[in-house]
């Protein structure tokens, strides 16, 4: 069992908790980039909107690169799981409302 | 905080709440229990009284236990199901098995774990239900779909349309039946017993005249009492493994361990041990003339039991009791017999007949059976083994990785310590792994091949070898995740596909040297596109907030604390 493997094997359920702090550091990392990018189109991001938009980004990445899990496939199923999709909405709206003008 | 404690509460939501829709109108469910029973007459069969009232009413009222996969649970709760053994029956913590089971074939041993077990198993033993259908699965699923989504509970107050006559000229009778089309007469006792003896009696005549009867009754008890496995013929009727690689093979690769060959075995170890130590003399005369024990071919990759008349050579008049290819109890012959195909061919791959490496009937000891066998009692009528010991069993899948190749290659794969498993080009059988590993590798029906493998975590590669011209079918999975089907990649002759696997990024390169995608073109197409539609919602919801919100930011916000 490789390191990755040993760490995923820490779950909720179908969740890894080692995906999810994963996800949460990368972007934290990257959070400094994503200002500055973000500046040239004179908006501030706050840090907070970026880990708004974990959650929401990791599921469309997840999407367009054809790889289901256990999330993913949760938020898009039709017919269950209502309130992740209502949760993973309110988060995508919560990033969006904390990006402001700057001037 | 808030992003992190919405993740929290998102993760706590998906968990916790149970996959199934909203329960049916409890008011219909006697009507839809009546129509199910009808159902099941039509077959020419009968619904046992009252495990098939309560997985229909389970079914409907989606309550009670559920197999996804691997894991068995309570519907209402979420909660896994764990089943035990004990005093010679099977029970449960959820109480499921002792709902869906009749009682009688509780006590030889038998159980249904899931509503769909309990109205599918019983059509096929005719002790249970009066007939013996091997698609059970099929024709019970559209009543079943019924019962599911609640639209059964008017059905049986219909009256049922009459037969359409399409000549108006009335048909010949016979004291008012029809003698053109007489209705079907239940079978005999005798009848019943005899059936699927076609595929069964050019292997029981390899017995001597003495033990063939016993032998009968003998496949008839192990044909009722060994469960079928439904995952890798029911719950996957959809997938695209279907149509090429066997029930067997997709049950391992979507990872149900139960029924796993290793597993199975036990099973049937069990099965003849409590025959063996039964109560009943009638049950323990069966075996009078036999004995059996656990075999394990390809190097201990697959396994099974054979049981063959006392004092010959297993490896030259051996039956084998292996359920495992199409996970339902089927016996094989140890040497080619009638149409049938010789059991160590099917999984040998001209690896020859007898099996090599055997010795008595233990080719290699199998974990804690060693030296549990042979049956034959000792001289003074004692047996030597009297007690029950752990078997083997297939390691839990969750830990596994799995691959499974259906198509015109050969596969030798290669773990990162180089360790191989498979068969190289020049042909030749390598096994290092022993039985720490699950591997069948069959001849299909087409000519082509078929491997599966059930390996240990780690990193592997493999190389497929055509040995012929066609389309090689690739699946893939690991414990946690999802299966990977690749997209059908054509080989000809002594041309190889590579696939590398490290942790859980799996690559196939075709002939070429091209990568393979993976879950099929239909699937990529439609999720992003839905994924497309919903981000594009998103982002004019965002940027009507924005065009709300810009207006008065003439001060920098600050950033909300964490």
């Amino acid at each position: 069992m490789n390191i990755i493997d040993a760490l995923r094997q820490y779950r909720m359920g179908p969740f890894a908790f080692f995906d999810f702090t994963a996800a949460y550091l990368g972007m934290l990392v990257v959070t400094p980039l994503l200002k500055k990018i973000f500046l040239r189109f004179h908006l501030l991001l706050p840090t907070v909107s970026v880990l708004w938009f974990v959650l929401p980004l990791s599921i469309l990445v997840h999407i367009l690169i054809g790889k289901y899990t256990a999330l993913t496939t949760m938020f898009l199923d039709p017919t269950q799981y209502y309130t992740v999709k209502v949760i993973i909405i309110i988060m995508m709206a919560k990033g969006v409302m904390g990006i402001k003008k700057a001037n | 905080m808030y992003p992190l404690l919405f993740t929290a509460i998102a993760m706590l939501v998906s968990f916790a709440t149970p996959a199934h829709a909203a329960p049916c109108d409890a008011t219909g469910l006697t009507s839809c229990t009546q129509w199910a029973q009808e159902q099941v007459s039509a077959l020419g069969c009968r619904a046992p009284s009252p495990t098939f009232e309560n997985a229909v009413a389970d079914l409907y009222s989606k309550k009670g236990c559920r197999l996804e996969g691997t894991r068995w649970y309570n519907i209402e709760t979420g909660a896994a199901v764990k089943g035990s053994y004990s005093n010679g029956v099977n029970t449960d913590t959820a109480g499921c098995i002792a709902r869906y089971t009749p009682g009688a074939y509780l006590r030889t041993g038998g159980y249904f774990r899931t509503p769909t077990e309990a109205i599918n198993g019983p059509l096929r033993n005719k002790s249970l239900s009066g007939c013996e259908r091997e698609d059970a699965s099929s024709l019970t699923k559209p009543m079943r779909d019924k019962i599911e989504s609640c639209s059964c509970a008017d059905l049986s107050v219909k009256p049922t349309p009459p037969a359409p006559t399409s000549a108006p000229a009335t048909p010949a009778t016979s004291g008012g039946t029809d003698v053109n089309n007489p209705p079907p007469t239940p079978p005999t006792e005798e009848e019943a017993t005899l059936q699927g003896s076609t595929e069964l009696d050019p292997i029981v005549n390899t017995l001597p005249l003495e033990l063939r009867d016993r032998f009968k009754k003998l496949a008839a008890l192990y044909r009722e009492r060994i469960p079928e496995g439904t995952y890798g013929r029911e719950a996957n009727q959809n997938s695209s493994a279907f149509n090429f690689i066997s029930a067997g093979s997709i049950n391992n690769i979507f990872g149900q361990d139960a029924t796993a060959c290793g597993a199975y075995q036990g099973t049937v170890l069990d099965f003849l041990d409590a025959l063996r130590k039964s109560n009943n003399q009638e049950d323990k005369k069966l075996l009078e003339g036999f004995d059996f024990g656990p075999i394990q071919i390809a190097g201990g990759a697959h396994q099974a039991v054979a049981i063959f008349p006392k004092g010959t050579d297993w490896q030259t008049t051996g039956i084998v009791l292996d359920p495992w290819k199409d996970q339902k109890p089927k016996v094989y012959s140890i040497g080619a017999t009638g149409d049938q195909k010789a059991w160590c061919r099917l999984f040998w791959l001209g690896l020859g007949c007898p099996p090599k490496g055997s010795v008595g009937n233990i080719v290699t000891p199998i974990d804690a059976n060693t030296g549990r066998y042979p049956t034959t009692p000792n001289p003074d009528g004692t047996w030597r083994y009297p007690s029950d010991i752990p078997r083997h069993s297939s390691a839990p899948s969750a830990n596994r990785k799995k691959i499974s190749v259906g198509s015109p290659v050969t596969v030798l794969l290669t773990a990162a310590n180089g360790k191989q498993l498979g068969i190289d080009a020049q042909g030749a059988f390598h096994n290092d792994f022993g039985s720490s590993v699950e591997a069948q590798m069959m001849s299909a029906p087409d000519g082509t091949y078929e491997s599966t493998f059930n390996l240990p975590a780690g990193s592997y590669a493999f190389t497929a070898t055509g040995t012929g011209s066609g389309d090689v079918h690739v699946w893939t999975a690991s414990g946690a995740g999802t299966v990977q089907a690749f997209a059908p990649t054509r080989v000809t002759t002594g041309q190889t596909l590579a696939l590398q696997w490290s942790g859980e990024s799996v690559t196939l390169k075709d002939a070429q040297g091209k990568e393979v995608s993976y879950n099929g073109a239909k699937k990529s197409l439609f999720w992003p596109l839905v994924g497309a539609v919903v981000f594009v919602t998103l982002c004019v919801f965002g940027y009507v907030l924005y065009r709300r919100n810009s207006g008065a930011t003439s001060v920098p916000p600050q950033e909300s604390q964490l």
